[in-house]
């Protein structure tokens, strides 16, 4: 980033924190033993983020594979432009999801995983539908591919907005009687309520921590970025992680450490430096851009953005209304957890939770990044940035990108688009005076 | 409406079947393509035998039960064990393509147009397991996307044009 | 008749003509052109057209429409409401143009509004093609408007060109900034045939990268309406000397008709075909 730029909103870059150090070694250490199982005979299960059931496979002695993150870490190691070409060359639609073709093109150019060693073939495919149609057709043509069997979750919508007794049944007679019984078969193990349980205990104490972290943002100056910084802190919890004891350690050590960003008065940390002058509170929808992620970041940090509250944050769980895994509920909880991922949540669901977000972070405005790739993201949003604008009264923004396909991403059309936006801030705050 | 359709297609004496490419329409399950679309692939050398416009109407193949006992249990089992097979269903253990293929072999298609509208993630996404079902059984090919909102199909012309010309100086 | 002959007729319907071609096809015995028509429209509508035109051609071969096996349209042909079958463009193109010179496996089809190179095999069967995009320029209809700008008629373009000592290169492939063009070079006093000669060196070009660019070697019949320019054709062969192309340009006089005879060619194919299915075409509707 050009220092000449920065209208001395970033400070010099900052160490990498502890909690980040352990995050990497957690990664690599799952990734290694990933690339040894086969050779160990270790049997692993695809799924995706939203609707993961982490600590049940965990509890079968089974190693979790996230397609998304892959395709996510194959856009931020610049790999995607060419896994995705090659998918469309392979004869999938330029239309479709770049998450998928990227994930495609990976797996047919030798399936090279983030840490540069070979991910496993996949056991089972764990089908978890929370919302997202897209994920059906990514585990059909997965399942073709590796000629591997799948384990259907349906996760009923949460179309009016609750969830009831008949739709918990419904998805817990489902783990019952079609992913229990096909954790057992390929881990050769059978069920143990009592292993679940104390994963389930762990995965809340980590909420715990993790909710108190995004909530830190509530503060001025906020000591986080909830979206661009945010992504990283729901990394473990999102992952493979949650359940486990690296997963408590890790967000005990983050709350210190914001704790002590607090004590300190300090900003968020960004890939260049402390943003020392908070001008822009901001809560933003939709997922992030991996392919230039950190370009993306800097036009917010430049200007002293920063994002106090994100929905994006919330796409493998919802944790911030109070939704605690609860050992004492194995499978209900678990299916309590599915049916409350973001996408799975109607739009007025959706709209309520924003206008929440800006009113209790006092942000200056919402801002949503609408990716190409995500229907389950991106359907209704004008209509959300209508409602939100007209129930907060604060300026709403709009800019237009992708996932990870690089060709959908114009930086100075996105520039452009947020330094009017960030205007539109400055001259409603000057006419509100 | 359809019996007075009926009764002018027989009335018309003069009716000859032209030496057109019998194709299936695939993907446009969800409404129908603009008139202006099908009226351009038959013109380009197609028929159309079969296809899967507003597959929601025929969504239960043969009959609901009629006598049970429980009449909305039976309409629930009709749509969960009697439904067609499309891209927007999951179906366990299914093969995919095969009921495509088999439809292809019923209606005497020669050849599958994968004709979906933009951005129709169901069809679009689909469509690779679809077409290796396709190859594998050595039926003959093409796709294309169209936009509902659309008249100009010129680029569509020549593609079905070429594909018609193939089915019938080609296949064997 | 022989035993073995169908009787079949193409109409190849364009922008600015309509092409028929009637033919006696013995299959692997060959085929003969034995009546042909082309009628400009100016202006009419096509389907009146096809019918007088159609009519012409099998008064010249001495059948009745009744008598035909097979009546095979091309080009924009698809409304005829005669038409056995329809073929497309490029596929008719590629089966006159081996008629035509059985030496080729490459034509450059050149119509009035668009052109396109087309790769075949032994048997006419499509490899591959590159065609212009949409715009007019490089098209026969561009040639025309120039043809309006200089005051002279079609049929004296090609003489014209090659009268050109010093031909003033066009510097725009864009048909609207080539007719400004134009007209800038009347001001300067640039001779007619110089013109001329300078706007089919830059129609050559892009027609010469049509080829190239589809993978064309080898003798290559030029088809389309524009293959009766005499001026085009020479400056084809001029450049592909020039840029030392393995190209050989060639023609037929009846390279113009090159759509209509393939289209008549592929429709006794398919009566065979179908015949060794035991399918029986419903013929002509005469």
């Amino acid at each position: 980033m050009s220092k000449q730029a920065s209208p001395g909103n970033v400070a010099a870059a900052a160490l990498k924190d502890q909690s980040q150090e352990r995050q990497k070694a957690m990664i690599a250490e799952h990734f290694r033993k990933l690339a040894e199982a086969p050779e160990r005979g270790e049997k692993c299960v695809y799924t995706f983020v939203p609707g993961n059931l982490t600590e049940l496979i965990d509890s079968f002695g089974l190693l979790p594979v996230l397609p998304e993150i892959n395709a996510l870490q194959s856009g931020m190691r610049g790999k995607s432009r060419d896994y995705i070409g090659l998918a469309e060359k392979l004869g999938h639609s330029e239309d479709v999801c770049t998450y998928v073709k990227c994930d495609i093109g990976m797996l047919k150019s030798g399936n090279i995983g983030p840490t540069g060693e070979r991910l496993p073939n996949p056991d089972l495919l764990l089908l978890s539908y929370t919302g997202c149609f897209t994920f059906l057709k990514w585990f059909e043509l997965l399942g073709q591919e590796y000629n591997a069997p799948v384990a259907m979750l349906h996760v009923p919508y949460q179309g009016d907005g609750v969830v009831t007794d008949s739709m918990r049944t419904y998805v817990v007679d489902q783990i019952k009687k079609k992913v229990i019984p096909a954790l057992e078969r390929i881990s050769g193990r059978a069920y143990d309520e009592e292993a679940l349980k104390e994963r389930l205990a762990r995965s809340a104490q980590a909420e715990e921590d993790l909710v108190w972290v995004l909530e830190s943002a509530k503060r001025r100056p906020s000591p986080i970025d909830a979206y661009f910084g945010g992504v990283y802190y729901i990394g473990p919890i999102f992952t493979a992680f949650r359940g486990t004891q690296d997963a408590v350690l890790y967000y005990r050590e983050l709350r210190a450490e914001i704790e002590e960003r607090i004590a300190l008065g300090k900003g968020p940390v960004t890939p260049d430096g402390e943003i020392e002058n908070e001008r822009y509170r901001l809560v933003v929808e939709g997922p992030p851009n991996w392919t230039s992620f950190r370009k993306f970041w800097q036009m917010f940090a430049e200007e002293g953005a920063v994002v106090v509250a994100s929905t994006y944050t919330k796409v493998g769980g919802v944790y911030d209304n109070g939704f605690r895994h609860d050992p004492n509920r194995p499978l209900e909880t678990l299916a309590d957890y599915c049916m409350g991922c973001y996408t799975n949540l109607n739009l007025p669901t959706r709209v309520q939770m924003l206008e929440r977000y800006v009113r209790e972070y006092s942000a200056d405005g919402f801002l949503i990044n609408s990716v190409k790739s995500c229907n389950s993201f991106s359907a209704g949003q004008l209509m959300i940035l209508r409602e939100v604008e007209r129930r907060t009264g604060r300026p709403g923004g709009f800019i237009e990108s992708d996932l990870v396909d690089p060709r959908y991403f114009s930086a100075s059309n996105i520039k452009n688009r947020l330094e009017s936006y960030f205007q539109m801030i400055e001259q409603k705050r000057a006419g509100g005076a | 409406m359809l019996r007075e359709y009926r009764e002018a297609v027989l009335a018309d004496e003069d009716r000859r079947s032209m030496d057109q490419a019998r194709v299936l329409l695939a993907g446009s399950f969800c409404e129908q393509p603009p008139l202006g679309l099908l009226r351009t692939l038959e013109r380009a050398g197609c028929y159309i035998v079969d296809d899967d416009f507003v597959q929601v109407h025929r969504w239960i193949t043969g009959d609901v039960r009629a006598d049970g006992a429980d009449p909305l249990g039976d309409l629930v089992l009709a749509y969960l064990k009697q439904g067609i097979a499309s891209p927007i269903r999951y179906i366990d253990e299914q093969v995919k393509g095969q009921a495509l293929v088999e439809r292809v072999e019923r209606s005497g298609a020669e050849g599958v147009i994968f004709c979906a509208p933009s951005f129709c993630d169901p069809a679009l996404l689909d469509q690779p397991m679809a077409v290796a079902a396709i190859e594998r059984a050595g039926i003959p090919w093409t796709s294309f996307k169209y936009a509902g909102n659309t008249g100009q199909f010129q680029v569509i012309r020549e593609q079905a044009g070429t594909f018609a010309d193939s089915i019938k100086l080609w296949s064997e | 008749m022989k035993t073995n002959e169908l009787r079949v007729a193409g109409i190849d319907v364009g922008s600015s003509a309509i092409k028929v071609a009637v033919l006696r096809d013995r299959g692997s015995e060959g085929a003969e052109l034995v009546g042909q028509a082309t009628e400009r429209l100016r202006r009419r509508d096509p389907l009146d057209v096809v019918d007088s035109t159609l009519d012409a051609a099998l008064a010249l071969a001495g059948l009745r429409r009744d008598e035909l096996e097979y009546i095979a349209t091309t080009g924009e042909g698809e409304k005829v409401e005669c038409r056995t079958g329809h073929f497309y463009g490029m596929t008719t193109h590629a089966r006159g143009g081996l008629f035509l010179d059985p030496d080729v496996r490459a034509v450059v089809d050149i119509g009035a509004l668009h052109a396109r190179a087309v790769l075949m095999d032994e048997r006419a069967k499509v490899l591959g093609h590159r065609m212009t995009s949409q715009c007019a320029s490089g098209s026969g209809q561009f040639l025309e408007n120039i043809c309006r700008y200089l005051g002279v008629t079609i049929d004296e373009i090609g003489p014209l060109s090659l009268q050109s000592q010093k031909p003033e290169t066009c510097s725009s492939i864009c048909a609207v900034l080539a007719e400004t063009d134009v007209i800038n070079m009347v001001s300067r006093g640039i001779t007619i045939p110089d013109i001329l000669k300078g706007i089919h060196l830059s129609m050559a070009g892009r027609y010469l990268k049509l080829l190239t660019s589809a993978g064309a070697r080898g003798p290559v019949l030029v088809t389309g309406g524009l293959a009766r320019d005499e001026g085009l054709r020479a400056a084809l062969v001029e450049l592909v000397a020039e840029q030392q192309v393995p190209i050989e340009i060639r023609m037929h006089d009846n390279s113009p008709l090159a759509g209509a005879i393939g289209a008549g060619l592929w429709g006794a194919f398919r009566v065979r075909k179908l015949s060794s299915r035991g399918v029986l075409l419903s013929g002509s509707r005469g």
